[in-house]
């Protein structure tokens, strides 16, 4: 990194203009450059540098302020919405927006949670780092269902993409020969822990149609030379990704792809730069570029380009497209199909089932495994469903020894209850569904016809709710759930589905969909803008469907392939 | 010495964070590592810092005699053994402070009103304070408490509950409670699915979230 990285004000029209800098921005920025385009990236936060600015990093909890609790002022007055993430604490708040400056309403008798990342590396700073490919059953469900319109790619499309940002990211993993996961290029898996072998074991037995995977996240869990000389090593197994790893042991803009994009020398950065909207030109009938408000003093400024790719988030790639009014798009650029919007969608984690493990006494584990188990969906085709609702669910989870923290409400005083604190307690193991939710045109955002934000933007108002399929899905998914536990002979199980908001599973998709009819569909198969040649979103707002994979791999993966697209495109002088 | 000037310092050279740099230096280097950990924001200083006279004077929520209380029931719950006990790494200056910080007025008042309780109940039985009574009265009122009898009724149980689980968290975070009562790993190195129980021999203090 060096000061010319990052600039303010320039005349140049760039190459390729990168609206985002998160796990899809960074993907398109390291392609573009290494491909010789002269690229701007373009962060509405502030820089955070690998390392430096990792301040929660490393540091026991007697060192921090509260234990690692968050201040009641704080999260009153800046921290309200933000709070209700898991990953949200005293060590890693500086990685989450602040709700003040970013307001947003929801529609009567709805209500949506929206967990922001607005700094440079936005959340790939603070993800979860679960990485999966879509199938051909994901790609096809929405036509054999008739819920939501096709996805114009299949897994052949989207195959060499996938390998080509797994073998640069890491991504950890057993080969599984799964029709509904297709398999990635993997690095060793994390390992099971005994226990979790017994009930793999136990459910494969008693449910020939069901597995249980260790869960595939982006950690290098056995570096290869290329992430060496990324400057990245093992990971040390310390489970604190969120508060930024200086190991650079999990992928993120900063790990990864910035390091590469920047030692091309074609990568720079506009950081604290809002983006208004995109300017139209009525004449060209293309995007000349981006309408900046700066985030700190809110002057205005402008940055051009040959293609802009929006990679700013689901929700925030949206809103910038419906901000950008002209003659020929009133209703938001690229919009003549009425669809930039609708269907939002989310994963549905409101299921879950748990119990104790009797046993294995003296079984333990060393280190803070940074993942877990996966039963990947077993109802992935219409034949394989449940015949009450449609779509499927996976079950994450895995096993545990009881701690201090899990036994704080345990009754006893004195040296007996210090005794019982003090050692591990019983095995413990907890599966979560995560479920798809249905594309549905209701379930959409728009600009709100009078609020703005304090750059003078108009805030979001979101509409979105779990249709009766979602929660009957989850009511399925504690049943199962409890009965796969029971029959590996688990004790005090228990089940529930619950009433979380969508937002929450922060697997936002959709409002910017693909699909081969520009009449029913915002991009085309290459995720380029039906109706503006050099536009393309390739974050999550291109989604058909939810699937009911993590869906951060396939950002990726889609963003590289639609920057190979461009780039030729580009050469031939066709955009 | 009298227990109440042991204190849990903070000590900025320890274990765990000489492993960090360790590792860290590995890395990047020693003027690397210098620079990345000479950058970190959240300082010690800010941090509660035990203090070994907190008993003894009003805290930011309780009074002094409620402070003195309140280190008393923490010498009860979590007793001094092999390692040093709540009362001694100063838990309830932890208490006072992080519910000030931290928690809302109702929760705030949740332990107000149990300190009290407690008291009305022991002058009641026993015609003296709470912090007058020797460690096995202390003892056997904390368990009637528990057990909601002897004049404690269920609302009491719930509201000691809560303290009782800020007590744990105090203790468990601490350094001596972390670090030497359980065992803590910084920088595990790696993860290993099956270690014998035996190997380790106690829970770990080290988590991924606190």
């Amino acid at each position: 990194m060096n000061d010319e990285l990052y600039i303010k004000e320039t005349e140049q029209v760039f190459d390729a203009i990168v609206v985002g800098s998160g796990i899809s921005g960074g993907w398109a920025a390291k392609e573009f450059c290494e491909r010789g385009f002269k690229t701007l990236m373009i962060e509405r936060g502030r820089v955070v540098e690998h390392r430096k600015d990792y301040i929660g990093e490393g540091i026991p909890p007697w060192e921090q302020p509260y234990r690692n609790k968050v201040e009641n002022l704080l999260v009153e007055q800046k921290y309200k919405v933000q709070q209700e993430c898991y990953a949200f604490n005293d060590s890693t708040k500086h990685f989450f927006g602040n709700d003040r400056d970013l307001p947003y309403t929801t529609a009567k008798g709805t209500q949506f949670s929206w967990i922001r990342g607005n700094q440079l590396g936005g959340k790939s700073l603070i993800w979860h780092r679960q990485s999966y490919r879509l199938s051909n059953h994901d790609f096809a469900a929405n036509s054999l269902d008739g819920h939501g319109n096709d996805w114009p790619i299949r897994d052949n499309d989207l195959a060499k993409f996938y390998s080509h940002v797994e073998i640069h990211a890491g991504i950890s993993g057993s080969k599984e020969n799964l029709p509904q996961l297709p398999d990635s290029e993997y690095l060793p898996p994390l390992e099971m822990t005994v226990p979790e072998k017994a009930i793999k074991a136990s459910i494969e037995k008693n449910y020939p149609d069901r597995t249980m995977i260790m869960g595939r996240t982006a950690h290098l869990t056995k570096p290869t030379d290329l992430h060496l000389s990324q400057g990245r090593v093992q990971c040390q197994a310390r489970n604190e990704c969120h508060k930024g790893c200086s190991f650079g042991a999990y992928f993120s803009t900063q790990s990864s792809t910035l390091p590469s994009a920047a030692k091309t020398g074609n990568l720079h950065i506009a950081p604290n730069s809002v983006v208004h909207s995109l300017i139209y030109d009525e004449k060209t009938q293309r995007v000349k570029g981006v309408r900046i408000i700066d985030n700190d003093d809110l002057s205005e400024r402008e940055y051009y380009g040959k293609v802009v790719f929006l990679c700013a988030s689901t929700i925030g790639s949206t809103q910038i497209m419906l901000n950008s009014k002209s003659k020929t798009f009133p209703n938001g650029i690229a919009n003549r199909s009425g669809v930039l919007g609708h269907y939002l969608m989310d994963h549905n984690y409101n299921a879950f089932a748990e119990g104790d493990i009797p046993g294995f006494e003296n079984e333990f584990y060393r280190g803070r495994r940074p993942g877990g188990i996966l039963i990947p969906n077993f109802q992935y085709e219409p034949s394989r469903g449940s015949k009450h609702y449609l779509r499927g669910f996976a079950y994450s989870g895995g096993a545990y020894r009881e701690t201090w923290q899990s036994m704080q409400g345990t009754d006893g005083i004195g040296v007996s209850l210090k005794q019982k604190l003090g050692q591990a307690g019983k095995w413990k193991f907890k599966l979560s569904a995560q479920g798809e939710m249905l594309p549905r045109f209701e379930n959409h955002i728009a600009l709100h016809s009078s609020l703005k934000d304090k750059w003078g933007i108009p805030q979001l108002e979101i509409n979105c709710k779990w249709s009766e399929n979602e929660m009957l899905m989850m009511k399925d998914a504690a049943k199962i759930g409890a009965e796969m536990l029971v029959k590996a002979g688990l004790q005090n199980v228990t089940s529930q589905a619950t009433n979380r908001n969508p937002g929450i599973a922060i697997h936002e998709v959709g409002t910017a969909r693909m699909g081969h009819d520009a009449k029913t569909s915002v991009l085309n198969k290459y995720n380029q803008c039906h109706d503006v040649d050099n536009l393309f979103v390739t974050d999550g707002a291109s989604f058909c469907s939810s699937a009911v994979q993590n869906p951060s791999l396939t950002f990726m993966a889609l963003t590289v392939r639609a920057v190979d697209y461009a780039a030729k495109e580009m050469k031939l002088g066709r955009i | 010495m009298n227990s109440e000037e042991h204190v849990d310092k903070p000590i900025t050279t320890n274990k765990s964070r000489r492993h960090f740099i360790a590792g860290i230096t590995a890395i990047v280097g020693s003027a690397g590592a210098a620079s990345l950990l000479g950058g970190k924001g959240i300082s010690v200083a800010m941090a509660y810092t035990p203090d070994p006279n907190s008993a003894k004077t009003n805290g930011k929520i309780l009074n002094q005699p409620q402070m003195a209380q309140l280190r008393d029931i923490c010498a009860v719950v979590i007793p001094k053994t092999e390692t040093l006990g709540a009362a001694e790494v100063d838990t309830h200056g932890f208490i006072d402070n992080q519910l000030f910080h931290c928690h809302t007025k109702d929760q705030q008042q949740q332990a107000v009103s149990i300190l009290k309780k407690i008291d009305e109940v022991t002058s009641g039985r026993l015609n003296k304070s709470f912090a007058n009574c020797d460690k096995q009265q202390q003892y056997d009122l904390l368990t009637s408490l528990e057990q909601s009898e002897n004049g404690f009724n269920n609302e009491d149980k719930q509201n000691f509950k809560f303290v009782k689980a800020l007590l744990i968290y105090g203790y468990y975070t601490s350094e001596v409670g972390a670090s030497k009562e359980l065992a803590y790993l910084a920088i595990p190195g790696g993860f290993t699915g099956s270690v014998p129980y035996d190997s380790v021999g106690k829970g770990w203090g080290s988590m991924s979230y606190y």
